[in-house]
């Protein structure tokens, strides 16, 4: 009985690989990387996924491609819909992004799409259970091959410095701790009151964002004051250009286009190549309406 | 050898850190789906929703999580799935009249992403040349660097054929790289 020693990778040098093997097998390795900017909204999903259900939708309305897959884009003006579709699980969850996008806004009905009930197709598809990776027989055609080592009767075991070798290309969303100062009152933005008592003294930068998301589509006042005290704790915060596309459909809720249409345009100065933009566009209805 | 059974296993089984949640795994493991994903065949325009999704599963599924083959082969697992089932649905996604551009997520072209790309487009030839088990196995093991045992455990394989899986890959691809390099010497 032999143990399977852990082979060398190729892109090792010790590994005795050419040059261009391992050339073209680290071109490969970082091709498909995302950037950081996708990590980290990436990371700010996953944060609000972890406080609730309804964060995790709102995010995922933020994401792009989602409405345009399910069709729901064409009619909605509020994100929660969007959040529906991927909950999918839950019909209490769909039901509540319903009620929340007639009560907000009017909808917006768009010329080009009448569209199917986006639930009825993109919603079921989640198994309800994802499980880990079963043991399968063995393949009839995964005989070992030459070269291998003597048949291993008994499960080999690998030694355990290998077992977590870590992916150097990895790289973590930067989460800058929070900071507390004293909230100002930004340009621009007539608070309507001061940050929510609750607020914990601390709270981090991620969690003012999905407080503000969380309440945005009942209380787009509330929200904007949570997104206000996040403007001012965290003006350059990690996740400054989520918190301006919340800020911006809470204008919009709260019928004042104008400061909505402005805070826009410093967003598009600010963050030319922002992957929101077109959000904003949708928020701000000029995705081919008006 | 691995002995998942999903949700139905007794309690007293799961040894994962209670201090884990979602959001240190995307730190940990966001790019490693977000190429999973990729290389499972789902478009840049699409990989990012995709990804949610998956950690929408990663956020329902935490506690029924078992380590002992480790985070990325659980991952591994979901993506696959989740690729799938995109996959299944994009029929549907043609069907759609789609009013504005989709947006880009890939980084602006820059000399040195366009010349990874190249080599990313020339590495997926060489590897569409093998049968996807092959193929998986050497992904995990030699991009991803996941451990052999890991490799095992996320393709659902014992470890000694994912040895097996791994050693002819790596011959056909050497030979593979060794035949383009040499056309190119003589173009």
């Amino acid at each position: 009985m032999r143990r399977i020693e852990e082979p060398t990778r190729l892109l090792d040098p010790r590994s005795g690989a050419s040059d261009d093997v391992r050339r073209l097998l680290a071109a490969g390795r970082d091709a498909l990387a995302p950037t950081e900017d996708q990590l980290a909204r990436l990371g700010a999903f996953a944060a609000s996924a972890g406080t609730g259900g309804t964060l995790a939708a709102g995010k995922l309305a933020a994401g792009k491609a989602a409405a345009v897959r399910v069709g729901i884009h064409a009619i909605t003006k509020v994100g929660v819909v969007k959040l529906a579709v991927v909950l999918a699980g839950g019909g209490i969850v769909a039901g509540v992004g319903w009620t929340e996008l007639h009560r907000g806004e009017a909808p917006r009905t768009v010329p080009t799409v009448e569209v199917v009930p986006a639930s009825s197709v993109a919603v079921p598809v989640l198994p309800p259970l994802v499980s880990p990776p079963q043991a399968q027989p063995v393949p009839a055609d995964d005989t070992p091959a030459a070269g291998s080592p003597p048949s291993a009767t008994q499960p080999p075991s690998v030694p355990s410095a290998h077992a977590v070798a870590s992916p150097a290309s990895t790289p973590a969303p930067t989460t800058p701790s929070p900071e507390v100062t004293t909230p100002s009152v930004p340009a621009g933005v007539s608070p309507v009151g001061g940050p929510a008592p609750s607020q914990a003294p601390a709270e981090s930068e991620l969690a003012l964002l999905d407080r503000a998301r969380a309440t945005l589509a009942v209380d787009p006042a509330g929200a904007m004051r949570v997104l206000d005290e996040h403007r001012a704790r965290f003006p350059g915060g990690a996740f400054a250009q989520e918190r301006e596309v919340l800020a911006i459909e809470a204008l919009v809720r709260l019928g004042r286009r104008q400061d909505a249409m402005a805070r826009a345009d410093a967003f598009a100065r600010a963050f030319p190549g922002s992957a929101h933009r077109r959000r904003i566009a949708v928020l701000l209805g000029e995705d081919g309406g008006e | 050898m691995q002995a998942h059974a999903g949700a139905s296993l007794p309690s007293p089984v799961r040894s994962r850190t209670p201090s884990m949640n979602v959001q240190d795994i995307v730190a940990e493991h966001g790019a490693f789906v977000w190429r999973t994903l990729r290389r499972r065949g789902i478009g840049a325009t699409d990989v990012e929703d995709v990804a949610q999704e998956v950690f929408l599963v990663v956020h329902r599924r935490l506690a029924d999580y078992d380590d002992r083959s480790g985070m990325r082969a659980w991952l591994y697992g979901i993506c696959a799935r989740k690729a799938s089932e995109h996959r299944r649905k994009a029929w549907f996604r043609r069907e759609q009249p789609v009013a504005t551009i989709p947006e880009q997520s890939a980084p602006p072209d820059q000399p040195e992403a366009m010349k990874r790309r190249q080599a990313w487009a020339q590495l997926e030839a060489i590897l569409g040349e093998l049968d996807r088990k092959k193929r998986d196995v050497f992904v995990l093991f030699e991009l991803e660097e996941l451990s052999l045992a890991e490799v095992a455990a996320a393709v659902g394989c014992p470890l000694q054929t994912a040895y097996s899986r791994l050693q002819s890959a790596r011959a056909l691809v050497q030979t593979s790289i060794a035949r383009i390099h040499a056309q190119e010497e003589r173009t």
